[in-house]
């Protein structure tokens, strides 16, 4: 509890507009003392200054992250999560979080689904992000033999590469699964380089590997657009300036006329490009889709949701409005009847949607159509502030079918309410 | 939904049409690339260079402005539209030397001449004008930049290359992605864009350094201080930090005990010094239409604010190349090449004075600072690297002096490989990146557009209205008429005297004050809204109505705000 108190201090701090430049000083402490150490001789040194300077920076913005990043800002990772939340529960293997449709396949379903905790789950975005700065720092050490060239290398990877303004972390928090493409491609080179035949050839067509790296990335950047910088484009960079990692340490050393001077140049290099880079101007608030809704706790709605969680059978469907289907199916564990709001064209067709529209009609009416209601497995009705409790059964008409009633169950001082759906 | 070149563009897919834009550049470069890989000389290489830029800026500018229902920048932007309602009344045969606030000094009149002028003196066209400056002045500036070079560099046969890639450098290099999330945003954009005006000053700037640099007699130092002032009708912003780069040029001459610092000392001084005979006029307009020497809160600074950092380093490998670029060019470069390395140096030391003058008030202009440094970062980051990958090129050192290709074409075209990524079209998303592009794809509000386009179509050209001074600029900027006072530009010496005299026209309370403004400022209307007004308005819009000296013409609720005009009844005019 102390911990979760110490953390929400911690997060208004550093949500302050005031905590921006100190970071950013504290950057440039980092990126200082990076290139002094590399100056000195102390290439691993540098390395590890550069690499605790990106953590640093990235868990300034991670760490004011509450919600599961893009729950409800980004519809593929608003689904992923509403997947993982059932998928946690175990209740019902290869189904949708909507009933009657079939589980997407993603990375956060999979480890729900294998039993991992969903606090961690939830984690996964940054995790990634922060893994990734792993990967590459250790793909030139695993790939280049010389200590020093290859510390340069990972230096220069992981102070985010040649090319200004660049960054892969805000997308790949908008898609962690490409961690594992990124730990594939990188497992896949180090395997290739220790073939020396591969390893010579790499060497002679290194220039041309290099162009080839960029053009692709320019042209991927320019088909992708957008604020941010996607994914490939920025890694295909970051590969291209381990590439030229090496041919840049050698002109560097023939525009010195030392050894410390050569050290010097190569610090000072180190040093613009630390801070020059996307990592070290990262402004997800600015330039990330989500960031600052994914700053809000939404504490009023979780409290219903972990109700759900503790008392609604785990294999019952929830009938709620399109805003909370996501929500629900995250934090309470129980599938819902109706997909995310303005994402029905992505889940496909969806089945008997005539048949779900009249379930929901009649429930909100007042009386919920039993056979309707048994056929989806719908047990329960959630409603959120605003919208207008069903008038009591007792005074509607009499109706040709069995009909059920509405027993309130739960109701805050939010007005979220959920309602059983019991026999008269 | 019409553009300014009379598309329809509501069907248009804009996320399509920009990557086609982008993707577009990328493949002029790489195809640059190719070519200049091939076997070109220097000549055909500078050549292939420039035609990048041309195509990169023509593509971006291209990009922005045609899915633009309006002029970039309206609906948005006040400085924009300050400069269309300068433009506007010039183009109606009014001086240049007058904003749109009547008889007020004006401290930037070259602009609206010229856009003017461009106009045909025709105000319908003035919009057209706005469209179409930021390409030319863009394509100028590739040009300026060229010529100087190639003239004013000591002759090798790298020059035309290296001419060019300073060039595209100062041009498409101004701005990294990321720039769009800091406080001054895309340098390119706001630069050439938004503020051509200025980009105009860096069109002078390469002809002031080469006439500087071959300035050796009283003559030639005189001309020199001629190009100067240019820039500062241009510009004066810029005359001042050119200004500031040749004082730097001087020490460091004096500094490093060069032969020539004397004769330096000599020909900067003089141009200077004619720079400010002849422009004196104009600086005392500025003095006295835009008192900037008093300090304020609005433009003071934390000492601890991350603004050292942001100017050179947020560039980031591009400022590295830079500081080799400037380097080279210092200790090859000439007499120009050195004028233009303490162009570059001044420009960082000005930036890193801020957080000093921050303090006291006087962090002024920080956005034009900025830019500046990004020009000179650019410039000569785009050398540096050229210059970087020629030297680096194996079997350099014994092909130098030649015009073999290994020497010209394969550098080139590594160097434009190498900044594809950077290069501003091939990563410039408007739709995501710049607010002005978001709010000029916008309609006009109809409480903006109706009652100026009446005001436009139905008042006598010399109309001068007296308003509500948040509502003045856009009777300049789309109703092309004059206003008393507006809270868009600076204060005119008698703004209290021209308030009072709106007051008195609001509330009847002084036929005289009322005379005065018919009689010394030509007023002949007034304009009134129900939001909140400055000044404030007393009482109700219909209580205008009933005011002696008024007669309304203009009467309409709109769903934001209603907006009355009304006439000033002559002295001997009856109700």
């Amino acid at each position: 509890m102390e911990a979760e108190s110490l953390l929400g201090a911690l997060r208004s701090m550093l949500e302050q507009e005031a905590s921006i430049p100190a970071l950013r000083a504290f950057l440039f402490l980092f990126g200082i003392c990076g290139a002094l150490a590399w100056f000195r001789g102390a290439p691993r040194l540098a390395l590890s200054l550069i690499v605790a300077g990106g953590f640093f920076g990235l868990s300034f913005w991670f760490v004011q992250i509450r919600a599961p990043f893009g729950l409800g800002t980004d519809a593929e990772l608003t689904r992923q999560w509403a997947q993982a939340g059932v998928n946690a529960v175990g209740k019902t293997p290869g189904s949708g979080f909507v009933w009657g449709t079939d589980e997407e396949p993603s990375l956060i379903g999979a480890l729900a689904t294998a039993g991992l905790p969903t606090r961690f789950v939830f984690w996964l975005p940054q995790t990634s992000a922060l893994l990734s700065l792993v990967v590459l720092t250790l793909l030139p050490l695993m790939l280049i033999r010389s200590r020093t060239a290859a510390a340069f290398a990972a230096s220069l990877a992981a102070a985010g590469g040649l090319w200004p303004g660049i960054s892969h972390y805000g997308s790949l928090l908008l898609r962690p699964s490409l961690l594992v493409v990124l730990a594939g491609a990188s497992g896949a080179a180090i395997l290739l380089a220790r073939r020396s035949r591969i390893r010579r050839g790499f060497n002679r067509s290194r220039p041309g590997l290099a162009a080839a790296l960029i053009a692709a990335a320019a042209l991927l950047r320019a088909i992708a657009g957008d604020a941010e910088s996607g994914t490939l484009a920025p890694l295909l960079l970051l590969a291209a300036s381990i590439a030229l990692a090496s041919p840049l340490r050698a002109f560097l050393r023939q525009a010195s006329s030392s050894q410390a001077g050569a050290r010097g140049l190569e610090a000072f290099g180190l040093l613009a490009i630390f801070t020059g880079s996307g990592l070290f101007w990262f402004d997800p608030p600015a330039t990330l889709k989500g960031f600052s809704e994914s700053r809000m706790s939404g504490a009023a709605l979780r409290r219903p949701l972990q109700w759900i969680a503790q008392n609604v059978p785990l294999g019952d469907v929830i009938l709620a409005s399109a805003p909370y289907s996501a929500s629900i199916a995250a934090f309470g564990g129980r599938r819902v009847l109706f997909p995310v709001s303005g994402d029905e064209s992505r889940a496909g067709p969806l089945k008997e949607p005539l048949r779900r529209a009249r379930l929901l009609e009649s429930t909100l009416q007042g009386r919920p159509v039993e056979r309707l209601a048994a056929a989806f497995s719908v047990t329960h009705l959630f409603l959120g502030p605003g919208e207008v409790t069903p008038p009591a059964t007792e005074t509607m008409d009499a109706v040709e079918e069995p009909v059920l009633r509405l027993v309130l169950v739960y109701q805050d001082v939010e007005d979220f309410r959920l309602f059983r759906l019991a026999k008269k | 939904m019409v553009n300014l070149f009379g598309f329809q563009i509501e069907g248009l897919d804009l996320a399509a049409f920009l990557a086609t834009m982008r993707v577009a550049f990328v493949a002029v470069t790489v195809l640059g690339a190719a070519i200049a890989w091939r076997g070109s000389n220097a000549k055909a290489a500078g050549r292939i260079i420039l035609g990048v830029g041309i195509a990169g800026h023509a593509l971006a500018w291209f990009a922005t402005v045609f899915p633009l229902q309006n002029v970039y920048g309206a609906n948005g932007s006040m400085d924009r539209e300050n400069h269309l309602g300068w433009a506007n009344v010039v183009a109606l045969g009014f001086s240049p030397l007058r904003t749109f606030q009547v008889n007020h000094l004006h401290f930037e009149p070259l602009w609206p001449l010229l856009t003017a002028m461009a106009a045909g003196f025709d105000v319908d066209r003035v919009a057209l004008v706005f469209q179409w400056a930021p390409l030319v002045i863009g394509i100028a500036l590739l040009f300026a930049i060229r010529f100087a070079w190639a003239r004013g560099m000591s002759q090798t046969p790298d020059t035309q290359a290296e001419a060019a890639f300073a060039a595209l450098g100062a041009l498409l290099l101004m701005a990294v992605p990321a720039d769009f999330a800091g406080p001054f945003r895309n340098p390119w954009a706001l630069s050439f864009l938004l503020k051509p005006n200025h980009a105009l000053g860096l069109v002078l700037v390469p002809f002031a350094a080469l006439a500087m640099a071959r300035a050796s007699d009283w003559k030639s130092r005189l001309w020199a201080g001629f190009v100067l002032h240019l820039m500062g009708w241009a510009f004066v912003i810029h005359m001042a930090f050119f200004v500031a780069g040749l004082g730097v040029f001087v020490a460091l001459s004096f500094a490093t005990r060069r032969s020539e610092r004397v004769k330096d000392l000599i020909d900067a001084g003089t141009a200077i010094g004619a720079n400010l005979l002849i422009v004196s006029p104009y600086l005392v307009m500025l003095v006295v239409a835009y008192p900037f020497l008093s300090g304020s809160d609005t433009y003071r600074l934390s000492p601890f604010s991350e603004r050292p950092l942001e100017g050179p380093l947020r560039i980031g490998a591009l400022f590295l190349l830079s500081v080799f670029g400037a380097w080279r060019s210092y200790k090859g470069g000439g007499r120009f090449g050195r004028i233009l390395a303490c162009q570059w140096l001044s420009a960082q030391i000005i930036w890193q004075a801020f957080p000093v003058l921050g303090l006291f008030g006087q962090a002024r202009e920080q956005d034009e600072v900025f830019y500046w440094c990004r020009f000179w970062t650019g410039l000569f980051a785009g050398v540096g690297l050229f210059q970087a990958a020629q030297s680096f090129r194996p079997g350099a050192r014994v092909l130098k002096g030649s015009d073999d290709a290994r020497l010209h074409g394969v550098p080139a075209a590594i160097t434009l490989i190498l900044l594809a990524p950077s290069l501003v079209p091939g990563w410039w998303d408007p739709s995501s990146m710049d607010q002005y592009f978001i709010a000029a794809r916008k309609p006009i509000p109809d409480w903006i557009a109706e009652p100026t386009r009446f005001i436009r179509t139905s008042t006598p050209v010399d109309a001068v209205f007296a308003s509500d001074q948040n509502y003045a600029r856009w009777i300049a900027a789309y109703g092309a008429r004059r206003v008393l006072v507006s809270n868009s530009l600076n204060r005119p010496n008698d703004y209290r005297r021209r308030q009072e005299i709106e007051r008195a026209l609001l509330r009847d309370d002084s036929e005289t004050l009322v005379a005065e403004g018919r009689d010394r400022y030509g007023l002949q209307y007034v304009l009134a809204t129900s939001s909140p007004m400055d000044p404030a308005l007393e009482g109700t819009l219909d209580l205008l109505k009933t005011r002696p000296h008024l007669e309304p013409v203009y009467d309409r609720e709109f769903a934001e705000t209603r907006v009355m005009i009304l006439r000033i009844r002559q002295g001997n005019e009856e109700k």
